[in-house]
Parts: C-alpha cells; sequence; structure tokens
C-alpha cells in the first residue's frame, strides 16, 4: 500500500518537475534573453533615427553604453554594500549577466567592430577584455557547479589546503600500517612510489586549467595491480589507499575548477578602473572636438 | 577546521597553504601570533589573490591615468586622442605637425586640431566648426556660410522647394513649403552633420547615405525605381540660347544632304571635359555649323555695315526756300531720300539734340517723307545736315575716342553692369566698340565729301598699309567718279596723275570683294562709311546687337532705337542665338540668363576667366558651357554612360517627339516653343533599369549634388 502511495505521488509530481525543470532551464533563460534583443533592436532603431535627423547618432548609442554600464557596476555595489542586499543575489547576477550582453550589442552600435585612434583603441581593448573575460566568466560560472556536484560535496576554497592536508596525513598512516609486514608491504612499498608525491604535492598546471582523470586512474589502477601481493588484510587497507587516492584527486579537481571560476571574475575586474579612466576621456574628447550632437 | 573567515583581505596566513592556518590571521602583512608563546605556530603571512586582483586594477588604472594625461597634455597627444586617421583630403593637417613646419598652410602645428574643432583659446569669438571648415572651403562654396538646405536661402530655396513639391501629398516636404521662409532661413546645419571625418584615409568624405538627404527630405524614397518621382521634362527644361530644330535639321536639311545626322559630331569634344563629361550642349560653329551656314552668314554681311551715311538732300531745293546746308556731296545732294541706318541713328542720338532730331524724323524713318514746303521739314533737314557733320567732324577730331563717348552716351555704365553683370567692369566691353575704328578714314571720307569739294589727294600718305588699300580700291571702284575713270581708264595712276606701281588697287571691282576678312571702308555708291563683318562670331557687330538688347531691357522711354530701325544684319544672328528678352519667363530671369550666359560661356561660374583674359566679350551669344565645378541640383556624367553599348547611341536615350513634325514647319514654330521641346521627356524607367541597389546604385547623391548655392541653382533653373 505504501509503495502504491508513493509510486502514485510520484506519479503527479514527475510531470510537475518536468514543467519546472523546463521553466528552469527554458523560459527563465528565454524572456531576459528576448529582453535583451528587444532592447538592441529599440536602440538600434533610436540610433537610426538619430542618424536619419541629421544628429550624432554616436551621443546616443555613447551614452545608452554608458547608462548599461553604470547598471553593470551596480552588482559589484551589491557585493560590497550589505546594506544594498535588495533580492537574490542570483536575480543579480543574471541581470548583470544580461545587461552585459545587451552591453556588447550596444558597443558594436556605437563604435562598431573596428575602431581607429590610440586612445579609442585603448578604450575598445579594456571593452572588450572586460566584456569577453565576463562572458567566459559566466560560462564558467553556470557549468562549474554541475562539475562540482560531479566530484562530491562542495568544499569551500579556503578549507581545501586543510582537506588536502588530512588526506596526505591519513594516506600517510596507512601507508606506515602497512609497512613491516610481508602480506601488506607491498602497500607501503606502493606509496613511497607514485603515491607519496601525488597525496604532498599540488597538481601540475595542466590539470589545473583542465582537469582530468587520466592520474587518477593511473594511480588507482596501480593500487588494484598489487592486489596480488597482498593479504586480505592488505587489501583492505589499499581499499581504503584507493579512496584516499580518489578523495585527493576530487580535492583537486575541485580546486581547479574554483580556481577557474575565481581566476575569470578577478580577471573581469582587471581593467575595469582603466576602462572607466579611459571612458571619462573619451567623453570630454567627444565633447570638447563635437560641434553638433 | 579553521574558523578564519574574513575575505577581501591584503593577506593570509603563512600556514595556508599547509592546511593549518590560525584562526586569527594576520595584521598589516605581520603574524598577529604572539612570539612569546613557543606553543604557537609563527609564519610569514602571504599574499591574497584578492591582494593580487586590486593591485593589477590598481596598476592598470594608473597607467590608463598616466597615458590619458600624457595625451592630453603634450602636442604628440593631439594624434593619440584622434579618434582615427583623417581623410586623405585633409592630410595635410598632419604633415604640417609633422614637419614642425611653423604655420603651414595656416596651419598650426602645435594645436593643429584646432584648425577644425573651435577651441575654448578663442574666447567669446569662438566660432562654430563650420565656420573653421569654410576657412579653406569658401572659394568653392560661398554660400555655405549660412549652412541652410543646398546653400540657399530666401527666395532661391522658397522656389527650389515649390519647384520640386513632390507629387506624394503626404509628403513633409510639402508640409515644410508651408512653412515661413523665415523658418527656412533659420533651419541651419553643420558640415560635421553629413561629413565624418577621422575614419582614415581610405574614406570618401563625400560618399553619403540616402538617410542623410531624407533627413529633409523625408518623401522617403525607399527605391528610386517605385518612389522618386517622375522627372519633368528632364533634361529639356533648360533655357537654351542657341536655337537649333533639331528635327527640321535631320529630316530636312541632312536628309537632301544624304548627310548622316550624327549627335556626336555636334554635342561632343574629344579634348575637353564639362560637367557631364565629353558631352556639351554645342560644340564650336566651326565643328558643327560652319560646313553648312558659312555662306549663307556671308551673303548676309557681304554689303556690309552703314556706320554713317550722309542723307541724301535736295540742297537746291532748300536753298530756294532760303536754307543753305553748307558743303554737302554733289552725290547727295539731288534727291532728299533715303533712311537713316541704325547705327548712325543710335550714333545722332548720342548727340545733344540728337533725339530731338529723331524724333522729328518721319515715324517710317525715311526721309522722302518730309514736307520740303513746310518750314519744320527743312529745319530738320538742317538740322539732320548739321548732326552729320557735326558727327563727322567729332570722329574725324577726336577718333577712337570720340566713337567711344558717342556710345557711352547711349547707355549708362550702370544700365551695363546691370543688365550685362560684366565681371570686369563696363569699360572694357565699351573699349570694345572704339577698337578698330580707323580715324583716317573718316578723314578720309571728310575730305572728300565736304572739305570744298577736294577729292582723295593725298589719301595715300594719310592712310598706311592695308587701310590704304582698302580705302583706295573703294574710291576708285566709284562708278560716279567718271572723271578718274576717263583719266585713267585702266587704273595705273594715282590721284596726281602718277603712275602708282600696285596695279592691284586700281582693279575695278567691288570693294568688299577685296574685304573677304572684314574691315572698313568707304561706299562712295551709297556714301557711306561702312563696316563689313568678317563672317560668324564679328565682334564688333556682335557689341551692337548686344547694345540694341541691353537698351531694349531698359527703360523704353529712353529707346528710339524701336524694332524697325534694328540692325537688319541682327536678324540672321536671332535666327540662332536667343538673344530676345521676351522669350524669358520674367524680369529676373532674364537677368539672371545674361548673367549666368556670360559667367559660362567664359566657363567660369566666378567669371575669373573673364577677368584674366579681359574678354568682356559677347558671352550670351555661345552654346552654354556648364562648367565642371559648378554643383547643380541634378547632375549627371555621360561618360560611363555611352561606355555602355546599349546606351551608346545618344537617341536611345534622347528620344525625338512623335509631334515631331510639327517641327518641320517654320524656324518660328521652334523658337516660340519652350526649351528642347522637340525631344519627347526622358522617363525615369530609361534609368531605373540600371540603377537598382545591387547594379549601378540608387543612391540620391549618385545623381543630386547638395552644396548648390545660388550659382548653381541659378544656372540649373535655366
Amino acid at each position: 500500500m505504501a509503495f502504491h502511495i508513493q509510486s502514485q505521488s510520484n506519479s503527479i509530481t514527475e510531470p510537475l518537475n518536468s514543467i519546472a525543470s523546463i521553466y528552469t532551464r527554458y523560459v527563465r533563460r528565454l524572456i531576459p534573453s528576448a529582453m535583451v534583443i528587444v532592447a538592441w533592436f529599440i536602440l538600434r532603431t533610436l540610433r537610426n533615427r538619430s542618424a536619419a535627423s541629421l544628429q550624432n547618432e554616436a551621443f546616443l548609442t555613447g551614452y545608452s553604453l554608458a547608462a548599461i554600464c553604470v547598471l553593470l557596476l551596480l552588482l559589484g555595489l551589491r557585493k560590497r554594500i550589505i546594506s544594498l542586499q535588495i533580492g537574490r543575489m542570483a536575480s543579480w547576477q543574471q541581470a548583470h549577466h544580461y545587461l552585459g550582453l545587451l552591453s556588447v550589442g550596444a558597443y558594436a552600435l556605437h563604435a562598431g567592430m573596428f575602431t581607429t585612434g590610440a586612445l579609442e583603441s585603448l578604450l575598445a581593448i579594456s571593452f572588450w577584455s572586460i566584456a569577453l573575460s565576463g562572458l567566459v566568466g559566466w560560462y564558467v560560472n553556470r557549468t562549474s557547479p554541475r562539475l562540482l556536484r560531479a566530484a562530491g560535496p562542495q568544499i569551500l576554497r579556503q578549507d581545501i589546503p586543510e582537506r588536502f592536508r588530512i588526506i596526505a596525513k591519513q594516506a600517510h598512516e596507512l601507508a606506515l600500517a602497512s609497512a613491516g609486514k610481508s602480506d601488506t608491504a607491498a602497500l607501503a612499498d606502493h606509496y613511497r612510489g607514485p603515491l607519496s608525491s601525488f597525496f604532498a604535492t599540488r597538481r601540475g598546471l595542466i590539470f589545473r586549467i583542465s582537469p582530468t582523470g587520466v592520474t587518477r586512474r593511473r594511480l588507482l589502477s596501480g593500487l588494484e595491480n598489487i592486489d596480488r601481493y597482498l593479504s586480505e588484510e592488505g587489501r583492505v587497507q589499499r581499499r581504503k589507499m584507493s579512496v584516499l587516492v580518489q578523495s585527493k584527486d576530487d580535492l583537486d579537481f575541485q580546486s581547479a575548477i574554483q580556481n577557474r571560476v575565481r581566476l575569470w571574475v578577478a580577471a573581469h575586474t582587471w581593467l575595469l578602473g582603466s576602462f572607466l579612466i579611459l571612458t571619462i576621456a573619451h567623453v570630454i574628447a567627444a565633447h570638447q572636438f563635437t560641434s553638433s550632437w | 577546521m579553521n574558523n578564519y573567515r574574513l575575505p577581501r583581505q591584503p593577506y593570509k596566513c603563512g600556514n595556508s597553504p599547509t592546511g593549518d592556518p590560525c584562526q586569527l590571521g594576520p595584521f598589516h602583512g605581520r603574524c598577529s601570533q604572539s612570539h612569546s608563546d613557543p606553543a604557537v605556530k609563527h609564519c610569514r603571512p602571504l599574499r591574497t589573490l584578492d591582494w593580487w586582483n586590486r593591485s593589477i586594477q590598481a596598476t592598470a588604472t594608473l597607467l590608463a591615468l598616466i597615458g590619458v594625461s600624457l595625451a592630453w597634455s603634450n602636442r604628440a597627444g593631439q594624434r593619440s586622442i584622434a579618434p582615427g586617421p583623417l581623410s586623405v583630403s585633409h592630410a595635410q593637417l598632419l604633415v604640417a605637425a609633422q614637419s614642425g613646419s611653423n604655420g603651414a598652410n595656416g596651419i598650426d602645428p602645435v594645436n593643429r586640431c584646432a584648425s577644425c574643432h573651435p577651441s575654448n583659446d578663442m574666447g567669446l569669438a569662438k566660432p562654430k566648426q563650420s565656420d573653421l571648415c569654410l576657412k579653406c572651403h569658401f572659394q568653392e562654396m560661398p554660400d555655405a556660410v549660412h549652412g541652410s538646405p543646398h546653400d540657399l536661402q530666401g527666395k532661391s530655396l522658397d522656389e527650389l522647394v515649390a519647384n520640386r513639391i513632390p507629387s506624394n501629398p503626404k509628403s513633409v516636404l510639402a508640409k515644410l513649403v508651408s512653412r515661413s521662409p523665415i523658418a527656412w532661413a533659420e533651419k541651419s546645419s553643420e558640415c560635421s552633420q553629413c561629413h565624418r571625418e577621422h575614419q582614415g584615409g581610405s574614406q570618401d568624405l563625400k560618399e553619403m547615405t540616402s538617410v542623410r538627404c531624407q533627413a529633409c527630405h523625408r518623401d522617403q524614397f525607399h527605391s528610386f525605381s517605385t518612389d522618386h518621382p517622375e522627372f519633368k521634362n528632364y533634361p529639356y527644361d533648360r533655357m537654351k540660347n542657341i536655337e537649333f530644330n533639331h528635327v527640321k535639321h535631320r529630316d530636312l536639311h541632312f536628309s537632301k544632304k544624304e548627310a548622316n545626322f550624327d549627335c556626336k559630331a555636334c554635342h561632343v569634344q574629344a579634348d575637353q571635359v564639362g560637367a557631364v563629361g565629353q558631352v556639351f550642349r554645342s560644340v564650336s560653329f566651326e565643328q558643327a555649323c560652319a560646313s553648312c551656314h558659312t555662306e549663307q552668314i556671308k551673303s548676309t554681311i557681304q554689303d556690309g555695315l552703314i556706320v554713317l551715311q550722309i542723307p541724301s538732300i535736295n540742297r537746291k531745293e532748300l536753298l530756294r526756300a532760303g536754307a543753305d546746308i553748307g558743303t554737302w556731296p554733289v552725290q547727295a545732294s539731288q534727291l532728299t531720300d533715303g533712311v537713316i541706318p541704325p547705327i548712325m541713328r543710335m550714333l545722332i542720338q548720342s548727340e545733344p539734340g540728337g533725339l530731338a532730331l529723331l524724333n522729328d524724323l518721319p515715324v517710317t524713318g525715311r526721309l522722302v517723307e518730309l514736307d520740303m514746303n513746310d518750314q519744320q521739314g527743312r529745319s530738320t533737314l538742317m538740322k539732320l545736315s548739321v548732326m552729320t557733320k557735326q558727327l563727322m567732324q567729332k570722329l574725324v577730331n577726336e577718333g577712337q575716342t570720340g566713337f567711344r563717348s558717342s556710345v557711352e552716351n547711349l547707355i549708362s555704365t550702370s544700365e551695363i553692369s546691370l543688365r550685362s553683370d560684366f565681371s570686369v567692369g563696363p569699360n572694357l566691353w565699351l573699349d570694345r566698340f572704339a577698337n578698330g575704328i580707323p580715324p583716317d578714314l573718316f578723314r578720309a571720307a571728310w575730305n572728300e565729301w565736304f572739305d570744298d569739294g577736294k577729292t582723295a589727294k593725298g589719301v595715300g600718305q594719310l592712310l598706311p598699309g592695308n587701310l590704304s588699300q582698302v580705302r583706295l580700291s573703294s574710291s576708285l571702284r566709284s562708278t560716279d567718279d567718271d572723271s578718274l575713270l576717263t583719266k585713267d581708264p585702266n587704273g595705273l595712276l594715282d590721284s596726281q596723275g602718277k603712275r602708282n606701281s600696285d596695279s592691284e588697287l586700281f582693279r575695278d571691282s567691288r570693294a568688299w570683294d577685296q574685304l573677304a576678312y572684314g574691315g572698313w571702308m568707304i561706299d562712295r555708291q551709297r556714301m557711306a562709311i561702312v563696316y563689313v563683318p568678317r563672317g560668324h562670331a564679328d565682334e564688333w557687330l556682335s557689341r551692337w546687337i548686344e547694345l540694341e538688347e541691353m537698351r531694349s531691357l531698359g527703360n523704353s522711354s529712353n529707346n528710339s532705337v524701336g524694332q524697325q530701325y534694328s540692325i537688319a544684319m541682327a536678324q540672321q544672328c536671332r535666327k540662332c542665338h536667343d538673344l530676345q528678352p521676351a522669350n524669358k519667363p520674367n524680369e529676373s530671369l532674364q537677368h539672371a540668363s545674361w548673367t549666368v550666359s556670360f559667367r559660362q560661356a567664359n566657363h567660369s561660374p566666378l567669371g575669373q576667366e573673364l577677368l584674366v583674359s579681359g574678354d568682356a566679350s559677347n558671352a550670351c551669344w555661345k552654346s552654354k558651357r556648364r562648367a565642371a565645378n559648378l554643383r547643380q541640383i541634378t547632375k549627371f556624367d555621360h561618360t560611363p554612360h555611352l561606355a555602355l553599348p546599349k546606351i551608346s547611341d545618344c537617341r536611345s536615350c534622347h528620344v525625338l517627339a512623335s509631334n515631331s513634325a510639327v517641327f518641320l514647319q517654320d524656324h518660328a514654330t521652334i523658337a516660340s516653343a519652350s526649351p528642347h521641346e522637340e525631344f519627347a521627356p526622358m522617363q525615369k524607367a530609361q534609368c531605373a533599369g540600371c540603377h537598382q541597389p545591387n547594379a549601378a546604385g540608387e543612391s540620391c547623391t549618385q545623381c543630386h549634388s547638395y552644396h548648390v548655392g545660388l550659382k548653381g541653382w541659378l544656372e540649373g533653373r535655366e
């Protein structure tokens, strides 16, 4: 009976879940995407009208872009000023992402894809650096949680070193426990070989840029290969060691993914100040040297 | 697991990488743990990622700030803050600064941006940017200073709008027409609204999208073929000043001679390029017309133009009535007859009392109608004889200067300026009347006719060179001089009975046979001093016809010449040259027509070539040629079109009207017709076949100019 009720409730909730999933996946993205496209077309229409009435359309698109940039900066304020915590952070971030997309479109309307002039080129480099790092960061932000979930429970980045230390200590103690006995010594011997450095050191740059399971599979395979030299007790210890290898590799993976997210978020802000300075100079120059607008 | 949770700190515990950080964390980059406690593991604090982020941000910001400051403050920075390279046309702005030349081309190398951009240093007199543009471009676009549409203002702008009202009643242009002229005048624009600089060297500043044109022309033309209004008799709506009946020439004259009626023979001049390529309204007379019309003109002018004629007066009858006209040639003393020739009438009018004398003459001009029995008639003849002698004496004594002053009395210099707009002033034009007048000829005539019966004694010494020959041959030609013929029937002796070495001088032939190239002579048969024009485009004759035209435009009360007294020869000229102001729609246009004609024929919109060549010439006689640098609202270049095999034949576009038989009738038909009526108006479809977006293009500026100005507007409506 209980099973029947449970299966019945599943049959009711499953479609609801799938609808919610569809909403989450598509509608929630579709609406802001549509809004960005509509906003861009409105801006484009206004720009064309401005050009058609012999006005300097660059001022319209320029100030629109500036307004969008100011809105984009609000996310940073939201993060830093605790009293400004209006709405959910996720909503702010989503708004930031779509406004960022709109800013790219507005920039294309304002300056086109190719820029000439030293000041303008520097400004363009700053903008595109910020925009592209933001776009990559957005992608990384969206894909990272799924990857992190696959690597076990999420651990705060700052706690990872301590976890490393604990796992390394456990592996070392396990190796010490297996040493000196003929039926388990193979594990200790194997630990002294490739495992000790694996537990004691950070992973290489290639892994941190693009983490893969190659090393993990190689080490686990190596551990399995020494089973024939181990007694039953030794195999239990070997399995514990395999779990520790997996844990360490998961931590490495988490560390790499979290660092990647952190790096792109940081890179997104590196040229923010210079962009602001160059923008102010650009606006002053535009007003000083343009007679009609 | 530690509880250290302090984000955005510049330092972190040095034991963090080993996974054993302290909970307190570092303070100002130093370990905060007590050194006195040996159980505590001290560390060397490490910089956090946040610190590195901020450092990179600060460095980039600082570099940007320094860069911008340097760019803004120093001279080289002027290029740095430029939004892009200048177009090729303005490249000298950069060259002047790079070479360090001080003030080359009027450009300040230190502050060269100020050449085009108003600077705050200019104070209260800070100009508009367009004013700076026009510092260099004023010569080519003098009317652009107002920034008004098409560089037009006031009436000309209103006329432009009124003439170009589109057919679409919804048109905003049509609505704008209803606005007051003040509203138009106030509508000004900046050069930079259309011409965007700093887009690179390869950018064409004149390249314009049709959208910009339609900022004002809001009758939106999305497509030339569907939206553009039909042509209004284009290009045949312009006034022509050379009358040429294409139909008559093709179907009568050329077909009679079985000659090829080739358009290019009269409209293409391969060695010149005008506003529409190598195609012109007409080429020279010599190239296009001389082969057929030279003889016709020669036969018209062979009798010459009588400048001054001794009126035939019945002297005996006057004497019987007690009136003595003094010395008077015998040949002109038998009958009272004849007509005062037109030029002599004008010369009489120039003298004091001349106008009153002319008014006393019969309306028909025939002296025979004067009643010799009437005191008034006799008095008029007396006055006429006195006036004739007075004129002769003036020309004998004062020569060319006297002749010029007579002409000058006929028309004021201000009126000449008003009617003809000579850029060099009217004086040069007046000079040309006197130029070539032979005073010796008048002196010889005076001696012969009025010096108490003295004949042509010693005239060989008076008139050197060709004039002597002309005069002598003319005198010997006279059939009245029987004594000379009796004494020397072979014409081999001079007047003193000595043998003349040049037997040619005594040939018994018509004087004008020897004046095949024009000149002056004494005509003893007509008792006149005659000018024989040299043929087509004779300057002296055309001066007189111009004078007639100017006087006919002037105050009619001051004009006693009248149509019946006009130079007869001029009628032949007027068959081709449209000098009749009556054909022009209004007075202002007459003036404009003359003005433009004078400028046009000299290939200079500003009359500069007039000034250079000093040719205050008969420009209105010549076929108008649009100067290549004079912009009109509508422009067309034949060159690329004639290269297309399909339309290389002129007749593929210029089609004679279907009712062309009408124009075969007579010359008057075409003269009274509207300009170029013998052609069928061109249709928009003829152009729209090729002028499509993906073919020959259909942008507004392909066929229309913006910077027209008053000159272009005046010529365009011609």
